[in-house]
């Protein structure tokens, strides 16, 4: 097993970590349920890094493990399609899923159910978004100071989407005009077709150039002045590209 | 010279103790005179007090025997230095538990203070109410089957999940042992204490109790757990 480290600073995680830590003697049978990318596999590898990992869509390899160890971990436990078929009897066996379709029979087999909390819900959120900036930023070798719009930040893939917004945004924080000329000339080249096309990719400038323009100064007066154009003329583009 | 508080004492002794006002009304009671309540009436215990009291201020120790319900006393102490209070000591009759019906298969050497930490924690994860556990941690390993204790724990925890506080004593019952192959074992009091409690699933704790072994005593505001400690 690799070296992993599961990141928290949550008071609820910890509570976890303690129930489960104290269950490391123990032959009793725990479940952790979470949505997926919430870091569940990762959590147990810190807690249990020399015990065998089984994974349940494999059902025979799981049965084999099963029979010839005292200690199991299983992920994708909501693959089982049987659990009353599952021995778990004197067995440490903690099993990782997603999500429980029969909780009562669950509840029946595990002595003791963990819920992971979702990304959002996390009260060391700030801490984690920091952390996988550094990791990104070092791996775009971004050496100087970016503040992330926690606003654009996307959770709802937990983990994953996190990580890949916060990727989003770094990368569009330091694009050159240069850059953002190539990519524009990429998209260009694929999507340009028809009879009008000029009109119909003008929005690709004229958008952001307004969306900018009305944030940076508040004031249509005052961003048709900047931009030299007519008071009209903006009013009248606004309403074409449904700016608010 | 310090005084010393006493009560916690008392309050505590596995044998129970009431104090009566001179018109019977229960002025104190101890722990274990609480659960024998749930098995007689404070008269019959005012009365027994009354009758066996020594003619004069002071002390008299009477040897009788008494059941009430599963509690069987082999004496009484009754005390009292004034006309206002009298108070009653009820002395725990030694019985050997005869239980032939025991299974013990999946049963392994257990720390219960390490398997009810765990319980507690799992508990705690959405409890908001404060926990004062009192246990004994020089109860020696005995046999448990450990997940179905631990399931058992779980529900027995839900009973509590909306009171304000749960108080929550491990230790050994005296004067009590019970008797598996030939052998005599101790017995382990697991007591569960709030203001109030659910009821709703009290038959299938009963039978939760049966599989592990345990005798279970359901009360209003607690729930108190028999463990065989076999080893």
């Amino acid at each position: 097993m690799k070296n992993v480290q599961f990141l928290s600073n949550s008071a609820q995680i910890d509570k976890i970590t303690k129930g489960l830590s104290l269950t490391k003697s123990l032959f009793v049978s725990s479940l952790l349920i979470g949505e997926e990318h919430t870091g569940k596999k990762t959590f147990i590898q810190t807690l249990f890094p020399n015990s065998i990992y089984v994974d349940a869509n494999q059902e025979q390899e799981l049965i084999t493990a099963l029979e010839t160890n005292n200690e199991l971990i299983i992920y994708n436990f909501e693959k089982v399609k049987n659990i009353e078929t599952l021995n778990f009897e004197n067995k440490r066996i903690i099993a990782i899923a997603n999500t429980i379709k029969e909780r009562a029979k669950c509840s029946q087999v595990f002595a003791f159910i963990y819920e992971m909390p979702k990304l959002e819900e996390r009260e060391d959120l700030s801490t984690l978004i920091l952390h996988f900036q550094k990791k990104i930023q070092k791996e775009l070798i971004l050496d100087f100071e970016i503040s992330l719009d926690l606003k654009k930040l996307d959770f709802t893939q937990n983990i994953k989407s996190l990580k890949a917004s916060i990727y989003k945004q770094l990368l569009l924080r330091t694009l050159t005009k240069k850059d953002i000329q190539e990519l524009l000339y990429d998209y260009l080249f694929r999507e340009l077709e028809g009879n009008n096309a000029y009109r119909e990719h003008l929005s690709l400038y004229e958008e952001p150039l307004i969306q900018a323009g009305l944030n940076k100064y508040k004031s249509q007066l005052k961003l048709a002045g900047v931009l030299g154009l007519n008071r009209n003329t903006l009013r009248k583009k606004i309403q074409e590209y449904d700016i608010h | 010279m310090t005084s010393i508080n006493f009560k916690f004492f008392i309050e505590n002794d596995s044998n129970p103790f009431i104090l009566f006002t001179s018109s019977g009304k229960i002025k104190y009671l101890n722990t274990s005179a609480e659960v024998l309540m749930g098995s007689c009436a404070p008269k019959e215990i005012f009365d027994l007090a009354v009758a066996y009291a020594s003619q004069t201020f002071g002390v008299k120790k009477s040897i009788l025997s008494l059941n009430f319900n599963s509690f069987q006393f082999y004496g009484i102490n009754v005390l009292y230095e004034d006309e206002e209070l009298i108070g009653i000591q009820l002395y725990n009759k030694t019985i050997e538990k005869i239980d032939r019906q025991m299974v013990l298969d999946g049963f392994t050497l257990t720390d219960i203070n390490i398997l009810l930490q765990a319980n507690i924690e799992l508990f705690n994860i959405h409890y908001e109410g404060k926990i004062h556990l009192l246990t004994d941690y020089d109860i020696p390993e005995f046999q448990i089957h450990q997940n179905n204790f631990s399931l058992f724990l779980r529900k027995i925890f839900t009973q509590f999940d909306e009171s304000k506080n749960l108080k929550i004593n491990v230790k050994i019952k005296l004067g009590e042992r019970v008797v598996f192959k030939e052998k005599k074992y101790a017995i382990i009091i697991l007591e569960l204490k709030s203001h109030t409690r659910k009821k709703e699933i009290d038959k299938e704790l009963e039978i939760l109790a049966d599989k592990n072994c345990i005798n279970i005593q359901l009360q209003k505001n607690r729930i108190v757990l028999e463990v065989p400690a076999i080893v």
